[in-house]
């Protein structure tokens, strides 16, 4: 074979591998523009680092709100400093309903997906999308089935596992589902080991997600925790915290481990303990 | 390496960042300890999101040429579209800006490639060749896939630009830095490997 048909034949094959109209795939194409907020630009005139909330944190405050949504957004411009205590607080388009016990989280695309309550028959199957750009919300696709309590996990690609809850104050399952914000529904996936309210969920940097402790019956909490694979779809069981957790808060730190903190076996705070992480440190 | 989609971001959690938390204290999103204030995209940032847009399939179908995998290329994109937000200040002229991109993008395939990724595709390579399995042997674009993706990862990225961007010798130069003298010597040295692979192959049996 000589250059020239050797340089024809990887033509050929550049053309059969990769078509002319192949296009990028929906999740890189929605990751896109995120960057310019979350990535700092070097030569920002004079910076907006240091003032204010950003939209994360706005989001955050959205979930933390439980029937008002209100965003802490826009400051003074110019602000003297990094300092919040300039912040101020502006309402924003009200939800549908009313929610508690509710979760929202921030998706890629800048929206944020709000996703169960409490209401006055037990907890519906309907979730909301708000939208920043115009302050307004919208419903999207229902789940499979009605949760408060129950937690959001958005994932490294882009989905969002709703896992655990109740439809009454007793009730609680051990389903899981996952959002696609690209077609706005949801699908089942692997249901946990046992049916958890009043649990946390927490992002690892190895893209599983640590689920633990929940409320249980009688008010006696549950010490169990347990992972989630989203490749497979599937929870497997890991090993017990050294105390019973309901209601607590779960924090992945800096150097991979989760902290867990509080909550308690009933309804009084009792303990704060460190539980090992899972996965490998973050890439530094 | 794992996938972006389905790996942590680095610096998922610096120590100079915060964790948000909801009421049930699962990890919302991570953000700077001194963040952004919340406004609509700045002029600078719809200029870059607008020629993002523009060049996003084509950026993401050279990365498919250098580094094939579907997921690292697109890993791949979105970090070079990272870099180029960084480094936006340094685009002087917006019709400049796919060869500029183009180096970026470039680069971070390379240094995927350099990662470590190619470790799995070189034995495949080395088992195609050396057992004489028919039925690997018998495909013709795989055999071709298995010589390029055996080749230094700089001599892949100018294959790429070669013969699937068609691009002249002085035009690959000025996207990669280097001397038009380097790429003809790659591409030389890379056409070289190909043929001895092909040979090998073609000497053991195949059906062609």
């Amino acid at each position: 074979m000589t250059d020239h048909e050797l340089e024809q034949r990887l033509r050929s094959w550049y053309r059969a591998e990769i078509p002319g109209d192949e296009t990028a795939p929906a999740a890189l194409r929605s990751s896109i523009p995120a960057i310019p907020v979350t990535v700092p630009s070097a030569g920002r005139r004079g910076g907006t680092r240091g003032r204010g909330f950003t939209l994360l944190a706005a989001a955050a405050l959205v979930a933390l709100l439980a029937g008002t949504a209100i965003v802490g957004a826009r400051l003074l411009d110019p602000l003297p400093g990094p300092s919040a205590t300039a912040a101020t607080w502006t309402a924003t388009g009200s939800m549908p309903n009313s929610h508690v016990n509710h979760t929202a989280t921030l998706l890629p695309d800048g929206r944020v997906l709000m996703v169960g309550a409490y209401d006055s028959d037990g907890a519906p199957a309907s979730a909301e999308l708000y939208d920043p750009s115009t302050g307004s919300w919208k419903a999207t696709g229902d789940m499979t089935r009605g949760r408060a309590e129950h937690t959001a996990t958005l994932l490294l690609d882009g989905r969002v596992l709703v896992a655990g809850g109740g439809d009454s104050g007793t009730a609680r399952t051990n389903t899981a589902e996952l959002y696609d914000p690209s077609t706005g529904s949801w699908t089942a996936t692997g249901d946990m080991t046992e049916a958890r309210s009043g649990h946390t969920a927490t992002l690892l940097p190895d893209g599983r997600v640590l689920v633990a402790g929940a409320g249980g019956d009688n008010g006696v909490a549950s010490a169990t925790a347990e992972l989630y694979d989203p490749r497979t779809g599937t929870w497997t069981a890991t090993a017990n915290m050294m105390e019973r957790h309901s209601y607590h808060t779960s924090t992945l730190l800096p150097d991979g481990t989760v902290l867990v903190a509080g909550g308690g076996e009933s309804i009084a705070p009792s303990c704060t303990s460190r539980a090992p992480g899972r996965g490998p440190p973050p890439r530094r | 390496v794992p996938s972006r989609f389905t790996r942590a971001r680095e610096g998922f959690a610096s120590p100079d960042r915060h964790v948000i938390v909801s009421r049930s204290s699962e990890v919302i999103e991570i953000a700077d300890r001194r963040p952004a204030v919340v406004e609509q995209p700045t002029e600078r940032a719809q200029a870059f999101l607008r020629l993002a847009d523009h060049h996003l399939d084509a950026a993401y179908r050279l990365a498919r040429a250098i580094l094939r995998d579907a997921t690292d290329a697109q890993d791949a994109t979105h970090d070079a579209f990272e870099q180029a937000w960084r480094k936006w200040s340094t685009l002087r002229d917006p019709s400049r800006f796919e060869p500029w991109f183009d180096r970026i993008l470039v680069n971070t395939c390379r240094d995927r490639l350099r990662s470590g990724r190619r470790a799995a595709t070189d034995i495949s390579v080395e088992v195609a060749i050396t057992t004489g399995d028919p039925f690997a042997q018998s495909h013709d674009r795989d055999l071709l896939a298995n010589a390029i993706a055996a080749l230094p990862p700089e001599h892949r990225v100018v294959v790429a630009l070669r013969y699937y961007r068609d691009l002249p010798v002085e035009e690959i130069a000025s996207r990669l830095d280097i001397p038009p003298g380097t790429v003809h010597s790659r591409l030389h040295y890379a056409l070289k490997r190909l043929h001895a692979s092909l040979d090998a192959a073609d000497g053991k049996g195949t059906t062609r």
